[in-house]
């Protein structure tokens, strides 16, 4: 795909945002991310590719290296989630108070149990526990849970050689599960440099965007480091979007206008698609960094499971929330972030009914306080139904406050 | 008389007519009783001493009395059974809606007694309160809520979660429906409302099973679109009954079991008494003596508390640290002190862990260092937390049990905790002092054991709180000082007479059940009568029933040794924490079990159907409570248990003369 007409444009300094030509990688991203749907990758499964539920994590280098594609297991919440809900609730008695995504996919996964061609889950077991037990229900399902039961450290001096070598032997026995023998290490490493690359790429559009962050909407970086997960299934075409983007934000800087957004850090994550990042933008919000994922390299110095056990490790210390992070450490990733990107504010997206995800907004809201930075949080669960009144007349006041 | 939350209804039999009454329940039980009982007599033109038994239903029962009247209450779910029972004698299963909660009832259609039943917790959705919520803010009557609600040609999809959570999004959709639509908007919400209350009651009868003949009782069963709704959501028809308003079924059961007592032959179960009775106070004072010199103890010793039962107390004796278990609960301060953390949204226990440091417990900051290794996540974010008042750490606790390398790994992490442990003491842990620990330990395990096992006899010579208040010691006594009074008292109970006598015999399993948390167990015991002979939590039976190995690496031996212990559900498989569940109900000999998770438990409330059908497949009967610290819902916790309890008793009374007969 090519922008080069975009490219070729001189365009003065003061011309207006709107005479920017519609993003043709964009355009990409979301096509290819439309492509990566359950029934695509269970056609793929039909002609006899491996694929697997998970696909969430620091551990995806290797489930490519066994010749597998992940999905993600939120795919499992984009159809008829209230109807999972009520099946999980109704014939699995999972109690109301447990969360939308817990239920959507005991739910889900129940209705598939006789059908279902993606037989496996791989799941990483240190941030959930709602979620760990999911799993665990549904073996009786017929599904083959694995799971990934790694560490929680909180220091540096946690990271043990004893705790990297448990990691390295969980992550052997996941290769082994997926293909019945220990990884080849050859393609594991040559994963782990095909996924650096991508991450170059995406840190660099992430930089660039600060130029211009209109240009490229909030929803559409979520959807790029949804991909990044999992490079919606085919990372060469993924990496060129990447680069494509990369272009188009060169040229969108130019018309960058500071005064038309308010710039903010998103700690958590909105669930139920787009509405909500509707909302910040039509309010005049922008998010300018984000704090669930990480963009550090997988060590290439250290043999390649290593590598991941590190990466897994050093995210945690980090105080990346997708590795399991401790509660007090997300915060001063946060205190990075607002430094990096001068954001005004801060947005915590939580799971409503989510006991582990709520502790971090209610100790980083008195933090923050205390640092002169206003941080709001907003409840969000899996159903892509428009944002409540209560939402919007949340955000939206936020934002103006901080015009 | 059926007091119902809402209205109080009542029915009174005479030899050859059926007479109803309603009025509204007041603020005074009493009060509303007598109006009621007054409403009657004049609608039959009865005299007061024409009466000759009055039985009480609903919640409001049993603050009730009528000195000149022979009275008993009975729980709604019995009545309402006997009502439908005498309405329609085919009924097999009960839908009942009332103004405060809502249930499924299956019935012995032979003799109109409960076989199994099911009702919901303290949360309002599902419940006629709930649709009255969405009536009061659609500006509609209650009465008119289901005919507009069958007006609806698209209804929209509510939460079905909470009934504060489901006003907030009426008022977003009524927002967003705009004037010109507002009576079709008023109609779908009010539908989307129907369809989410009987999304929870086909929640509810899920796990008793549906069977016809199928009726509708209660309050809300007078409402046309539930009825409507519920038919489409469960897939099937009401019996109708004609004669009697369906509001009237848990008065009428009351009657009809009035008139069973008119000719006195009551049958009254027989409170039996413990033959001799053993002072279980000296251990407690010695645990109040402990602990108050615990936190005023000024002498340079480091102490130290844990929250997890997976941490061994071995390792922090072997370094002379004192040290606690801190597991305070089931006082609704705490809670609402941790909530200032976790929102309201985490297990009462981890609130109550947290909300004991906030207020500043004295035992709880009386500590150096607070060491967990963390089992559930929701402890883990509190060990974490609880970094703001006092220092912690936390250690992994592989989740795999039965793999080699989370034995080796969980070693490494003992390791690490030793030396913690040294640098905190200032004393190095040698192999052998662990090993004395270890065996001095294992000592401890054994008589808690061995005591539990006193409890396999018919009249179990120890209560189920007697047995959990006797844990304390392990938990807050220096290990050799529990041990002598265990010995202690073991040989004071082993020798007690043995009677012949049979209690109705419970297992409670499911989450902690906290140092201070003893609401559900004086209920089933003081109140109603029933024991429970053995505990499937981490504060009961279950982290004495193994022994760490004495012989080899202590180290591996304890890694061992606590990874291989009767397993919390959170460890995997779940089917080794189902597994040993059973075999406990198995060995106890259990007539039923209470299952009680803590509302949020992920490790328990979650699994619950897991367990369920494990002790289903036993035969025993099994009541699930979400539980929590709140103090308020006594009444609706005791119609569930007492009435439980009933039908095991009707279960055990052809086998086993559990009853005779009084005046």
């Amino acid at each position: 795909m090519s922008n080069s007409s975009v490219l070729n444009e001189e365009v003065p300094q003061t011309q207006p945002l709107l005479s920017l030509p519609p993003s043709k990688a964009q355009a990409e991203l979301l096509k290819l991310a439309e492509s990566y749907t359950i029934r695509e990758i269970e056609a793929e499964v039909a002609k006899g590719k491996k694929a697997v539920w998970g696909g969430m994590g620091w551990e995806l280098p290797l489930v490519y290296a066994c010749d597998t594609t992940p999905i993600s297991v939120l795919e499992l919440t984009r159809e008829d989630s209230r109807g999972s809900e009520a099946i999980a609730e109704s014939e699995h008695l999972v109690p109301v108070e447990f969360c939308s995504v817990v239920k959507s996919i005991i739910g889900k996964l129940s209705q598939r149990k006789h059908n279902d061609p993606i037989k496996r889950v791989l799941w990483f077991s240190s941030i959930c526990e709602s979620t760990n037990i999911a799993f665990e229900l549904t073996r009786k399902y017929g599904y083959d849970v694995h799971s990934l039961d790694a560490v929680n450290i909180y220091k540096l001096s946690d990271k043990r050689p004893e705790v990297i070598q448990h990691l390295v032997n969980k992550l052997q026995n996941v290769a082994i599960w997926l293909t019945g023998k220990p990884v080849d290490e050859d393609r594991l490493r040559w994963e782990i440099r095909r996924s650096n690359e991508i991450t170059a790429k995406i840190r660099r559009v992430m930089e660039l965007r600060l130029n211009n962050p209109v240009y490229l909407g909030s929803f559409q970086v979520l959807m790029l480091m949804m991909g990044y997960f999992n490079y919606y299934g085919n990372a060469d075409r993924f990496a060129k979007i990447l680069d494509d983007l990369a272009e188009e934000l060169e040229v969108a800087a130019k018309y960058h206008d500071p005064d038309s957004y308010i710039p903010l850090v998103l700690t958590g994550i909105f669930l139920g698609g787009p509405a909500l990042f509707d909302v910040v933008e039509k309010a005049g919000g922008s998010f300018v960094a984000w704090e669930i994922f990480s963009t550090r390299d997988y060590r290439e110095d250290v043999p390649p499971l290593e590598s991941l056990a590190h990466y897994l490790l050093d995210g945690q210390i980090d105080g990346i929330s997708m590795a399991g992070a401790g509660v007090h450490l997300r915060k001063h990733n946060v205190e990075r972030l607002l430094e990096q990107t001068k954001a005004k504010g801060i947005v915590s997206g939580s799971l409503t009914l989510c006991p582990i995800g709520s502790v971090a907004p209610q100790i980083e809201r008195q933090y923050f306080k205390q640092h002169g930075v206003p941080y709001i949080n907003i409840e969000t669960d899996v159903h892509p139904e428009p944002p409540t009144e209560e939402q919007v007349t949340r955000l939206t006041s936020f934002i103006e406050m901080l015009s | 008389m059926d007091i119902g939350s809402r209205a109080a209804k009542g029915v009174l039999l005479t030899p050859d007519s059926i007479y109803t009454e309603q009025v509204i329940t007041g603020l005074s039980m009493q009060k509303t009783a007598d109006e009621l009982l007054n409403q009657l007599l004049k609608t039959a033109a009865l005299r007061r001493s024409k009466i000759a038994y009055i039985v009480g239903t609903g919640y409001g029962r049993i603050s009730i009395q009528f000195g000149d009247i022979p009275y008993r209450v009975v729980t709604e779910i019995t009545c309402h059974a006997l009502g439908a029972h005498a309405l329609n004698p085919g009924t097999r299963t009960i839908i009942d809606i009332g103004g405060q909660d809502s249930k499924a009832i299956k019935v012995d259609p032979a003799t109109g007694k409960v076989v199994e039943f099911v009702m919901n917790d303290k949360c309002a959705a599902g419940t006629g309160r709930f649709l009255e919520k969405t009536a009061t803010t659609l500006g509609l009557e209650l009465s008119e809520l289901g005919d507009v609600a069958l007006k609806a040609k698209s209804p929209f999809q509510i939460s079905s979660q909470c009934v504060v959570f489901a006003e907030s999004e009426v008022i977003s959709l009524k927002a967003r429906g705009g004037q010109e639509n507002s009576e079709e908007t008023c109609a779908n919400i009010a539908a989307g409302i129907h369809y989410s209350t009987a999304r929870r009651v086909k929640s509810l009868l899920s796990r008793v099973g549906l069977e016809p003949e199928l009726i509708f009782s209660g309050g809300v069963s007078n409402n046309p679109g539930m009825w409507q709704v519920l038919e489409e959501v469960l897939d099937a028809k009401f019996t109708r009954v004609t004669g009697i308003n369906m509001t009237y079924a848990g008065a009428l059961g009351a009657a009809v079991d009035a008139g069973r007592h008119v000719k006195p032959k009551i049958r009254v179960h027989v409170r039996t008494q413990q033959p001799v009775s053993i002072d279980f106070s000296t251990i407690q004072k010695a645990v109040e003596k402990e602990q108050t010199a615990f936190i005023t103890r000024n002498d340079g010793s480091k102490k130290a508390g844990y929250i997890c039962a997976y941490t061994p107390p071995e390792l922090l004796t072997a370094a002379g640290i004192l040290s606690v278990r801190l597991y305070k609960g089931g006082d609704t301060e705490l809670v609402s002190q941790g909530e200032l953390y976790t929102q309201s949204i985490a297990c009462d226990f981890s609130k109550s862990t947290l909300g004991a440091f906030a207020k500043g417990d004295p035992l709880y900051r009386a500590v150096d260092k607070v060491y967990n290794f963390h089992v559930c996540a929701s402890l883990k974010r509190a060990s974490e937390v609880a970094s703001l008042f006092t220092t912690s750490e936390l250690f992994s606790l592989p989740r795999l049990r039965r793999d080699n390398d989370s034995h080796e790994f969980f070693k490494s992490e003992l390791l690490a905790f030793r030396k913690d442990l040294e640098e905190l003491s200032g004393r190095t842990i040698s192999a052998e002092d662990l090993h004395q620990q270890i065996v001095l330990y294992n000592k401890l395990r054994r008589i808690l054991k061995k005591i539990s096992e006193l409890r396999k006899r018919p009249y179990p010579v120890i209560s189920g709180q007697e047995y959990v208040d006797l844990v304390r010691a392990y938990y807050y006594l220096p290990p050799q000082e529990a041990l002598q009074h265990y010995e202690a008292l073991y040989r004071q109970l082993r020798n007690l007479p043995d009677p012949e006598q049979r209690v109705i015999r419970l297992m409670l399993s499911g989450s902690i059940v906290a140092d201070g948390d003893r609401r559900l167990l004086h209920l089933i015991e003081n109140e109603l009568g029933a024991r429970v002979v053995v505990e499937d939590h981490c504060t009961g039976l279950r982290p004495f029933y193994h022994t760490v190995r004495e012989s080899g690496d202590p180290f591996q031996a304890l890694a061992d040794g606590y990874l291989d212990q009767a397993p919390c559900a959170r460890m995997k498989p779940i089917e080794d924490a189902t597994e040993f569940s059973m075999q406990l109900a198995q060995e106890y000999d259990v007539d039923a079990v209470i299952y009680s998770s803590l509302k949020f438990c992920a490790c328990y409330a979650l699994p619950q159907i897991r367990f369920i059908e494990g002790f289903q497949e036993l035969g025993l009967p099994v009541l699930s409570i979400s539980n929590d610290y709140s103090q308020n819902d006594h009444g609706q916790l005791k119609t569930r248990v007492e009435t439980f309890i009933s039908v095991i008793q009707e279960k055990r009374s052809t086998e086993h003369e559990q009853f005779v007969s009084a005046e």
